[in-house]
């Protein structure tokens, strides 16, 4: 079963809204608020100076803790192991293929995720853990939250959007947008599957 | 594992005698060879998972692995040749907490898979003395032991 099957990209530059940066976007689908989604400005022509940052991907009662993580590139994911039993952390991903035993109370070397795009977590010893790693090559991302909102500090320029999230019923094309003083915000409205048999493709 | 013993010389005798392609039979022979231990660990596994009471150990876990790690195992034990690629045995049932009954309720499933399968009482014993030793690093093994 699906949701309406058009897929409505829409990014609308809300009139009359109240003039601040940063630039909030807003993620909907037909059902409302989208969380989870991975939002990004992906400078145009800029490259932004690269920061040392880090994230963490617990595993808790065999699942993946968050399902969806972005990262800039060159960024460091720490795996720990809440649970008692062992998990063997695995991509098959291009940006970055990799695994990783995680045994209960002795921590593993982080990971660099050094390449953008996606990567899909799973676990050699739960099939049914799975989790996602959203690499991108811009400062300026963010995950919506249980309202569809992200906020980013993106500074005036030339940018190409990205919104992505595992549900999706096709990837969201790049969309060019131009951040001006004011920030004004954005919405996207994109459609989503109740049961997807595949994970959304990247766009490219 | 001492009740074993008689039948452990017995096989002994049995292993001795002519097998069909010229040299000893191995307990991996006597199993059926690589399909006959194929479907012994599947069948394992697969009871085992769907028991009310082992269950719990496999549940959300990829069972084609187990098995696959399974079959590899006996075959190594069972003089098979095969090479083990799985981590070691304590590393594996660590924070499981599997009790001594669970453990002998697998033996059980174990024995009733291989008499299905026809092998004789010899060979049955033949495996599980082989399997045996391994209850210490199976039952109750801490969370943080590896």
């Amino acid at each position: 079963m699906r949701f309406p099957s058009s897929l409505a990209l829409l990014v609308a530059f809300v009139a009359g809204a109240v003039a601040a940066a940063p630039t909030t976007v807003t993620v909907r689908d037909a059902q409302g608020p989208l969380a989870d989604a991975v939002v990004a400005l992906e400078p145009a022509d800029s490259n932004p100076p690269p920061v040392t940052a880090a994230a963490t991907i617990d595993q808790v009662n065999k699942q993946f803790r968050p399902r969806v993580t972005v990262v800039r590139t060159g960024t460091a994911i720490d795996f720990p192991n809440s649970d008692r039993i062992r998990h063997e952390v695995y991509s098959f991903s291009k940006p970055k293929v990799f695994t990783l035993k995680l045994y209960a109370g002795r921590a593993a070397a982080p990971v660099v995720f050094d390449r953008a795009g996606l990567v899909v977590l799973g676990c050699n010893i739960h099939d049914k853990m799975s989790a996602f790693v959203a690499v991108v090559d811009t400062p300026y991302f963010g995950k919506s939250d249980a309202t569809g909102r992200v906020t980013l500090a993106a500074p005036p320029g030339k940018y190409r959007l990205r919104v992505w999230h595992p549900d999706l019923e096709k990837p969201v094309p790049l969309e060019p947008v131009t951040i001006g003083a004011d920030a004004k915000p954005i919405e996207v409205e994109v459609s989503r599957l109740a049961t997807p048999l595949t994970v959304t493709p990247w766009a490219e | 594992m001492t009740g074993f013993s008689g039948a452990f010389g017995l096989t002994l005798l049995l292993a001795a005698g002519p097998s069909l392609a010229g040299g000893p039979a191995t307990l991996y022979d006597s199993l059926g060879g690589a399909p006959g231990v194929s479907a012994i660990s599947a069948e394992l596994i697969d009871r085992a998972a769907a028991d009310p009471v082992l269950g719990r150990s496999f549940k959300d876990s990829n069972l084609k692995r187990v098995k696959e790690h399974l079959a590899e195992q006996i075959c190594r034990l069972a003089g098979g040749g095969c090479t083990y690629t799985g981590d070691d045995m304590r590393t594996v049932h660590a924070g499981h907490d599997i009790t001594g009954g669970e453990f002998y309720g697998l033996v059980d499933m174990l024995t009733d898979i291989m008499k299905e399968h026809g092998i004789a009482l010899a060979d049955r014993n033949r495996l599980l003395a082989l399997l045996a030793p391994m209850k210490r690093d199976v039952v109750r093994v801490p969370a943080d032991a590896h």
